[in-house]
């Protein structure tokens, strides 16, 4: 008896869960995915812009004209308020469905609200468990909405022409691979500062332009394509992009080359408090407009080398020099000292002895290649 | 010779206790899945920030010693065991507290001990679902109700709590592999990320923070008391020590990879700041097929969850029903009793900082247990020389 009691209420209580619906149910056309979001400074509060795809107008989505891409695929909305958050809500209120941020790639940021500080706007980022950690954080010169405007044809949604050439040119170590996930580990931690891609808005596209600095949240100063390079050797070891020298011998004429690889070894003298940061450049020539210079022989190589290696280590010292009058460790020394000298590490301000230390650089390039040219 | 008083014993037992579990059903393999699966439940999640915020970079040296800890109580459980073979907690332990003669005696005496281990385990499943609804609730449905959460996780418990003894063993051992290997994947494939400055120094702490550290990280081992209701359903108990410290052991090793990696990829001073770190890990893992990993996770981490829950209920209901010789029939009634007090407790705590304190008072109760009332336990069985005397040593 008392088990059929059982049963027949187990049979009553699934037969009941069916009918029940689900709390967080959400449609995938009842949600605006934001694509890409773009942060000013307004007065004293905050203007924030959203990019969002339009579903019919991209190609494959079955009915309607699809469009040829850049602005026509995607819509923008704008609105203000005291925060993040105050500022999405207004922009709810000019929306039909629910926004979602699940998708969002890109996350672009005045250099006039990040000189500021990007402190409250990380929290309200960090917290919000849609966003990912994987998406891109950059710093533009002048208005961050205009980066959302432009326009470029070759993908569908300019967010995603953004986000593959950020992904591609990180992979070639020519930007900083510095996602948010990185942007806020660093920001948080003592012994590192953080840096994050620097660009500039035209009207077809946005151009990358170097690296912006910061010193925890605030960003303090920014470095030029060059600059950034050597910056990219110096911190992680990474290439970097072409450089061009005059000739060695200093006739006119250009020379310039494409480093393929790059090796970046630290060591620190402890007793007194003094870095050596050595970069290992092998690098090809990639055009050659000295007259005169014959690349055959090992002299003149060993020249063209030279020359490198003190373009490289004079821009080293300017950038070294703008971090510690900075005081933000760019470089990954904290994490060194902290690691490998934990005792010392524990009686040091580090920002202080930072902008304190002997940090000295040294290249070693080798020219390994020219090209399908003999000379 | 062994084998015979093992015979002898359970069919002593079954007068005294009724519903012993008597059948050898659980296999090797099963037992050690069974303690992997106990102890993996929710606390995986926030390993990562309690030791951060303790030992900081340090954090693998804390979850060995923690292990070592763990090993040494589940060593004392699987000793006892073995003296009474085929007797759960409930049987040895009224043979402990009284002489072989004054068996009402130690009904009474080992009645306060017993409600004891009943109460904390309770607290414990309570504690586990709760957090597991917080997660649920902060990470992927945000409108959901948390009684919902709670409930829907307790309710799959309960179903499973009355179930024999291999049934416990199979399920632990099907779902093992399901538990393990994606949290493998997802440590491993996040080792690439990871900055190996953020990993050291190695032992560079105070004794303070290691022993804090260890203290926060032996909460992640709770729950392998329930050994002491299912050694007495073992196959083979003379070869259980390697079972429990083999499935101990793996918890470890998936404990210091996720750790390591968590640490590793952000650092301890962002990792203190996280809510549940690892989950924070998943959402960064790099996709191995798919981009967003973090709604698998979740699914199958509530299996994780599922079993620890499952395991702790069915030796709560079985350590109730053999000291109160509730047969078949009674369990059902029992087992909504049960339910209705975990839930009740599970939603007492108002907010999430007060079910961490919850958490770190039962993990803090759990640890003042294994110290004291483990090793007490041990030595009377020694001191008084009960249970079979041909130990294997």
């Amino acid at each position: 008896m008392r088990r059929k009691g059982i049963k027949s209420i187990a049979v009553l209580v699934s037969a009941a869960s069916l009918l029940v619906g689900c709390w967080d149910r959400q449609e995938i056309e009842q949600q605006l995915s934001v694509s890409a979001l773009a942060i000013d400074r307004h007065g004293d509060r905050l203007r924030v812009t959203i990019q969002v795809p339009v579903p019919v107008k991209i190609v494959g989505s079955g009915s309607g004209e699809s469009g040829g891409g850049g602005q026509e695929a995607v819509q923008l909305f704008s609105a203000a308020g005291s925060n993040l958050n105050d500022a999405f809500k207004n922009v709810q209120k000019q929306l039909n469905e629910e926004l979602s941020f699940g998708h969002l790639r890109l996350v672009i940021i005045s250099e006039e609200l990040a000189r500021q500080g990007l402190r409250d706007i990380t929290d309200a980022l960090a917290r919000n468990a849609e966003v990912r950690r994987r998406l891109w954080p950059l710093v533009t010169v002048g208005e961050a909405a205009r980066a959302l405007k432009a326009s470029p044809k070759l993908e569908q949604v300019p967010t995603t022409f953004f986000t593959d050439m950020l992904e591609n040119q990180s992979k070639r170590e020519r930007m900083v691979e510095k996602t948010l996930g990185h942007l806020l580990a660093d920001m948080t931690d003592e012994a590192k500062d953080p840096i994050v891609n620097y660009i500039k808005a035209s009207e077809k596209s946005v151009n990358w332009v170097g690296t912006a600095l910061f010193k925890g949240y605030r960003m303090v100063d920014h470095f030029g394509e060059e600059d950034s390079w050597v910056l990219m050797h110096l911190r992680d070891g990474k290439r970097g992009s072409k450089f061009t020298s005059g000739c060695p011998d200093g006739k006119p004429g250009q020379l310039t080359i494409e480093p393929k690889a790059a090796k970046r070894r630290l060591t620190f003298d402890e007793s007194r408090f003094k870095f050596h940061i050595a970069v290992r450049l092998d690098a090809v020539i990639n055009e050659k407009t000295c007259r005169g210079l014959n690349l055959q022989t090992e002299a003149s190589e060993a020249a063209v080398e030279k020359a490198f290696e003190q373009l490289f280590e004079e821009r080293a010292r300017r950038v070294v020099h703008r971090l510690q009058r900075a005081r933000a460790d760019a470089l990954m020394l904290g994490p060194h000292v902290r690691a490998f000298h934990p005792d010392l590490w524990d009686r040091l301000d580090w920002p202080d002895a930072f902008s304190r230390a002997d940090i000295v650089v040294s290249y070693d390039v080798r020219i390994k290649g020219r090209g399908a040219i003999y000379r | 010779m062994s084998r015979q008083t093992g015979q002898g014993m359970t069919a002593h037992q079954k007068q005294t206790t009724q519903t012993a579990a008597g059948e050898k059903v659980i296999s090797f393999w099963q037992s050690m899945t069974y303690v992997s699966n106990t102890i993996l439940g929710v606390s995986v999640l926030t390993l990562p920030r309690d030791l951060a915020a303790t030992t900081k970079s340090d954090a693998f040296s804390a979850i060995i010693a923690a292990a070592l800890f763990t090993m040494v109580v589940v060593w004392l459980f699987t000793r006892l065991g073995q003296r009474f073979p085929g007797l759960t907690l409930v049987g040895y332990a009224q043979r402990l507290l009284a002489a072989r003669s004054n068996r009402k005696l130690g009904r009474w005496l080992s009645l306060p001990l017993l409600m004891m281990f009943a109460v904390w385990w309770i607290c414990v499943v309570a504690v586990v679902i709760r957090i597991f609804g917080e997660v649920q609730r902060s990470a992927v449905f945000p409108e959901t109700p948390l009684w919902f959460m709670v409930g829907s996780m307790l309710l799959t418990g309960a179903f499973v709590a009355r179930s024999r003894a291999d049934v416990i063993g199979r399920l632990n051992e099907f779902l093992f592999p399901l538990i393990i290997i994606p949290l493998l994947l997802i440590g491993l494939s996040s080792l690439t990320d990871v900055e190996w400055t953020n990993v050291l120094p190695l032992m560079h702490m105070g004794w303070k923070s290691f022993l804090l550290g260890t203290l926060s990280a032996f909460f992640a081992y709770q729950g392998v008391s329930v050994v002491s209701i299912a050694m007495a359903s073992y196959q083979q108990p003379q070869k259980a020590l390697q079972a429990h410290v083999a499935g101990i052991g793996l918890v470890m090793i998936l404990y210091i990879l996720v750790t390591v990696s968590t640490i590793g990829v952000f650092g301890y001073s962002e990792v203190q700041r996280l809510m549940w770190p690892t989950l924070e890990l998943v959402k960064t893992a790099p996709g191995i097929i798919f981009e967003r990993v973090e709604a698998g996770f979740l699914a199958i981490w509530v299996v994780a969850v599922f079993t620890t829950v499952a395991n702790l209920l069915t030796a709560i209901v079985h350590l109730i029903s053999e000291y109160f010789a509730i047969g078949e029939n009674g369990q059902p009634v029992l087992i909504i009793g049960l339910a209705v007090a975990v839930f009740m407790i599970a939603m007492w705590p108002s907010d999430v900082q007060e079910t961490f304190e919850w958490a770190r008072m039962v993990g803090l109760a759990g640890a003042w247990g294994a110290a004291t009332v483990t090793p007490v336990l041990f030595l009377l069985a020694k001191v008084r020389g009960r249970g079979r005397e041909a130990e294997g040593n």
